[in-house]
């Protein structure tokens, strides 16, 4: 159960795509997914460090990959065959997403070939909108900007009447003007969907996507190591401010914590606040950033020189 | 078959439409109109070759690379429903296309080189010497083009077209002395090999949806 935007009545939480027991292994490395949700009517954002298994997991959830033991679960309906959903689902990778020779006219061609509901007249006018390669139709894909090859598959994707996005780091080749645009055009697609369209993107921007970011997922070595509502990971952490004279008894509680000469910061459960009654703390609400991070390094295999005390 | 045709002209940008179905014809015509008047079999021999070759490297921008290890530029087909059906259809047109074209210009340049030589008469064996030269350049097309695709480099393609290009002008020779038996055989391995080609092609494509797993 779940409380709506308003904060009002309470409604039942379904899933666009549920994984369970999740596994694959490739090259030493192991994607271990015992269960995760994605919420249907929200933003998701998918966060983790380079190489945690973030993309790996989006392209299993979005079928371009399939070689994974487990059970994924599209849209409530018990449907765990890709092949049949892969109309409703929209998918948008980095890197060469479209043959090279491909250019803004062909995408559209072979679009109208490949999806029942694709509409050109909605990619023209997105593609323009978006600014799109200047306007030129005929120049291919392999001479864009990565930003304008986003843009491209943006377009693309978005001029479906798709149920659910699984988005590959949509945000990292665009400019923050793009970015910006790219967090309405998610708040538009959601609100489109009146609770029946969702949105699954992986980020490294996470300051830039956090306010279209609804539940979010933190990944570290092929595990999902955090995950809920933003406004509950908001709740369950807190961020501690206090002074360096009680930097090292306050360093035993805290999740995080990093110290300079004038103090410590770090993010401290919430249920362990307790713990830390005496001290000369201040006690924010911490940025999904803030979480993030302090999530991502301890359970990170990279080594944190702020355990030393020179500060993260 | 529109949406087949449709399939086909999908993967092929405006410069490899122009380049494979004008500038292909047109470069045999001239090089042909260069070279000093050979006799029937022996002009059509020559247009085979250059069409073989020309194929085989132009695909580069058609299909090069389809089926090379690693789908990263197919993301966008593998997320559609339609997509084994789209690249099957094309793959199929592709072929087709190959036979159609080839015979046409062979057969014009077989016709054409005929009467510079003064002989207006088109007697049986000289069909059995034209359906075996094309039957036997669409095979090799074939072949080398299931060869390149696997691999994503142009110089790779424009060097299995060279070789394809050689082996077939030493397979020309037995076809030439006995085309009408290398007509039947030929008649039955191409459209073997042509089924081959599309599964090999697809295999590999759908290859990709999948990782070696520890």
């Amino acid at each position: 159960m779940r409380r709506d935007a308003q904060g009002g009545m309470e409604m039942e939480l379904k899933q666009a795509i549920e994984g369970i027991d999740i596994k694959k292994k490739f090259r030493g490395f192991t994607l271990d997914i015992p269960k995760c949700s994605i919420p249907k009517g929200f933003a998701t954002a998918l966060i983790g460090e380079n190489g945690s298994g973030k993309t790996t997991f989006l392209n299993i959830l979005a079928g371009i990959r399939l070689d994974y033991k487990g059970r994924i679960v599209y849209f409530d309906e018990k449907e765990s065959d890709v092949e049949k959903v892969r109309e409703r689902v929209g998918y948008t990778g980095p890197g060469c997403f479209f043959l090279p020779h491909w250019n803004r006219k062909q995408v559209a061609e072979v679009s109208k070939l490949l999806f029942e509901s694709f509409d050109a007249n909605k990619y023209d006018d997105l593609c323009d909108e978006l600014g799109i390669i200047g306007g030129d139709k005929t120049r291919r894909v392999s001479e864009l900007s990565d930003g304008n090859r986003m843009k491209l598959a943006l377009a693309a994707v978005m001029a479906r009447d798709t149920e659910c996005l699984v988005m590959d780091e949509p945000a990292s080749p665009l400019d923050p003007l793009m970015r910006d645009r790219l967090c309405g055009m998610i708040q538009e697609y959601l609100e489109a969907g009146q609770g029946q369209r969702s949105v699954l993107f992986s980020t490294h921007n996470i300051a830039d996507m956090e306010n279209v970011t609804d539940y979010c997922l933190i990944m570290e070595q092929g595990r999902i190591v955090e995950q809920g509502f933003v406004e509950d990971l908001k709740e369950k952490y807190l961020l501690i401010k206090g002074e360096a004279k009680d930097a090292q008894a306050a360093e035993r509680i805290l999740y995080s914590f990093s110290k300079s000469p004038y103090g410590f910061e770090g993010l401290c459960l919430t249920e362990r606040l307790d713990q830390l009654a005496g001290m000369d703390i201040q006690a924010e609400t911490p940025t999904l950033f803030q979480i993030s991070v302090a999530v991502m390094k301890a359970n990170s295999q990279m080594q944190y020189r702020h355990r030393q005390g020179v500060g993260a | 078959m529109i949406k087949w045709i449709k399939s086909y002209l999908a993967f092929m940008s405006l410069p490899a439409r122009l380049l494979i179905f004008a500038g292909m014809p047109a470069a045999v015509t001239v090089t042909l109109l260069c070279l000093p008047s050979l006799d029937f079999p022996a002009d059509m021999c020559v247009a085979a070759i250059l069409l073989m070759t020309m194929e085989c490297f132009l695909d580069y921008w058609v299909f090069g690379g389809i089926a090379a290890k690693g789908g990263s530029r197919m993301a966008y087909l593998m997320s559609a429903p339609g997509k084994m059906g789209i690249l099957r259809k094309a793959l199929t047109v592709s072929m087709l296309r190959q036979i159609l074209e080839s015979g046409v210009i062979l057969g014009l340049w077989g016709a054409v080189s005929a009467v510079r030589k003064g002989d207006r008469t088109f007697d049986e064996g000289q069909f059995w010497v034209f359906a075996g030269i094309l039957l036997l350049e669409y095979l090799f097309i074939i072949l080398s083009l299931t060869a390149a695709r696997l691999f994503d480099g142009l110089w790779i393609h424009l060097t299995i077209s060279c070789i394809g290009a050689a082996a077939m002008a030493m397979a020309l020779g037995p076809v030439l002395r006995r085309s009408a038996v290398s007509f039947w055989l030929l008649l039955l391995l191409a459209p073997a090999v042509s089924l081959v080609s599309v599964s090999a092609a697809m295999k590999r494509v759908k290859e990709n949806y999948y990782d070696r797993q520890d």
